[in-house]
């Protein structure tokens, strides 16, 4: 067996019929939903601002959770496609005179592509040099972004030129925390439950095959490569999600959203929350932010309890919030089976 | 019958070492091939570089009258040729019915009667890593036999089985080649095993075939009995 990360990787229980598995996530679907719908109106503003931005960081440590989770691969530069994201579409919008609908189509395009071509020679690299070359790739875009004052404002970034209105939604509700949150909820249920598709389709499972074994699944008539290009593009196409709502979000971008702290603080995110499960990433995300709200008065030393809290997680906890969930449920389930003889 | 695997001069190298050194070997559709032969001796080496593992560094493969030397592993695979591994090579996160099915979708084909044959057809739900070791050595077996491969490359099947489940491996792929018409060259250190089941036998000291024919001759050539029988010819 080869495995690309020395990270825990995700592990499994025998799956349960497939029958109850769709009830269970529609109960938490339509319970993940009616929270999104409500929270606006029974939890404090700052929290629902900080949970917002939560959210959209969610979709970067989506993306890092995901080729993690279906490559083995630990990403250290998946911010690169977050910022790009912004980048992409502020520039477009600002500087071509495009309508904002379609610079936003376009620039999506466009860093998926560019995706495509980095994945296409990054990926035939073998765990740690994987790591180091994104690693690398992050630091160069970052350097790049920072420098180039005219295209980019340089290290102080600059302001959007959005319209009033984005795809029929006035700008100023989409730069609403209480819209911004339930846009984003809603956006988070529909890609978490595509992602978990995802895993139960045929690629998914060739992906998951691959990463367990990649000599076995050539063995079994499986090339290898093209599917690992396929996860890293489509990690890097949630992020890509993240980062343009992010910008549409603030209306700004600078090279601090796609600095390699960002993709640092992304795989925290990620293992805090647990990659076996796709909402697990965005439950790390959660947690990291509100966390972070909390110990704003510790000032420039606000990742100290964060990185207490991620060496406990990982000594005690290593499959992370998902981990977690996963020991209580299936010790309720394990008492209500009981309970009903 | 018709020869399916022509290797002719073959020489794999690990660094400076010759692992296989001007290898020649011809297989014949529906023979048994046994290849025995000390450790390090080149069995494994010649099975990697037959199936696309390893690349020889010289020397020509023809599978089914075409030449393979420089194909790729997934190449030959889909052509016919599969194979079994030393180590068990299985997706230990996955369940039985979701590896197998992820195999037989790529050969369009039923895995069903492999999962009975091989007596998994009771652990379907079962994760690959929850599986005993003789089972996960069938589960091995099982996804090499998806796609009815028509020559089947085994190294070492056996090992770590009991008597009983090395005697039921060897009457299994009696039957495969009975019913299947698959080609079988197998890696193997049980003797019994080896000379019960073999139609040929392929002997190899230091990366040389040293002998070859017919296991009675094999066993009783001195050379054979030198290098590696020994006590046990």
């Amino acid at each position: 067996m080869v495995l690309e990360s020395s990270l825990p990787l995700p592990t499994r229980q025998a799956s349960d019929s497939s029958r109850s598995r769709a009830a269970r996530w529609l109960v938490w679907s339509v319970l993940a939903v009616v929270v999104t719908v409500l929270a606006p109106t029974l939890c404090s503003a700052r929290v629902i601002a900080v949970s917002s931005q939560a959210l959209m960081f969610g979709f970067l440590a989506m993306g890092t959770g995901f080729i993690h989770k279906h490559s083995g691969l630990l990403s250290f530069g998946h911010a690169v496609w977050f910022g790009l994201a912004g980048y992409s579409v502020g520039i477009l919008a600002t500087f071509s005179g495009l309508p904002i609908e379609l610079a936003i189509a376009i620039g999506l395009v466009l860093v998926v592509a560019l995706a495509a071509l980095v994945a296409m020679v990054i990926m035939r690299s073998p765990g740690i040099a994987f790591s180091m070359l994104t690693l690398a790739i992050n630091v160069a875009v970052f350097e790049l972004f920072n420098r180039m004052r005219g295209a980019t404002g340089g290290a102080d970034g600059f302001s959007i030129a959005l319209p009033e209105t984005i795809f029929g939604v006035p700008t100023t509700s989409l730069q609403s925390p209480q819209t911004m949150f339930v846009i984003m909820g809603i956006t988070t249920i529909v890609t978490v439950g595509a992602l978990t598709l995802f895993e139960r389709s045929h690629l998914g499972q060739l992906t998951l095959a691959i990463r367990e074994n990649p000599e076995r699944a050539r063995f079994i008539g499986y090339d290898i490569y093209w599917p690992r290009v396929i996860v890293f593009v489509i990690s890097a196409a949630l992020a890509a999600i993240g980062g343009l709502l992010f910008t549409l979000y603030t209306g700004f971008v600078s090279p601090e959203v796609l600095g390699f702290m960002t993709s640092g603080q992304a795989m925290i995110m990620a293992m805090v929350g647990g990659t076996a499960a796709a909402w697990g990433p965005v439950a790390g995300a959660l947690m990291f932010f509100l966390v972070r709200d909390r110990v704003t008065f510790l000032g420039d030393h606000w990742m100290l309890p964060l990185g207490s809290a991620l060496i406990v997680v990982m000594a005690v906890w290593p499959t992370g919030l998902v981990g977690a969930a996963d020991f209580v449920s299936r010790r309720i389930r394990g008492a209500a089976r009981r309970l009903h003889g | 019958m018709n020869t399916i695997l022509e290797v002719d001069d073959l020489a794999v190298r690990y660094g400076g070492v010759r692992a296989l050194d001007g290898v020649s070997v011809r297989l014949s559709d529906g023979e048994i091939r046994g290849l025995i032969g000390p450790n390090g001796s080149g069995k494994s080496t010649f099975i990697d570089a037959i199936s696309g593992r390893k690349l020889p560094a010289s020397g020509r493969i023809r599978l089914f009258g075409q030449e393979v030397t420089r194909l790729s592993a997934v190449d030959r695979r889909l052509r016919g040729l599969s194979r079994s591994f030393q180590r068990t090579s299985i997706f230990p996160e996955l369940t039985v019915r979701e590896q197998m099915s992820l195999a037989a979708r790529r050969f369009g084909s039923d895995p069903g009667e492999i999962l009975e044959a091989l007596g998994l057809a009771a652990h379907l739900e079962s994760l690959a890593n929850q599986l005993g070791y003789g089972e996960q050595r069938r589960l091995d077996l099982a996804l090499a036999l998806v796609g009815s491969p028509k020559l089947l490359l085994l190294d070492e099947p056996a090992a770590g089985l009991s008597r009983a489940e090395s005697l039921a491996l060897a009457d299994m792929l009696r039957a495969l080649v009975r019913d299947a018409g698959t080609t079988v060259c197998l890696v193997e250190h049980d003797m019994d095993v080896i000379f019960g089941i073999s139609d040929s036998v392929t002997v190899f000291d230091t990366g040389r075939v040293i002998a070859e024919g017919e296991p009675k001759a094999v066993r009783s050539d001195p050379a054979v009995r030198r290098a590696y029988l020994g006590s046990e010819g």
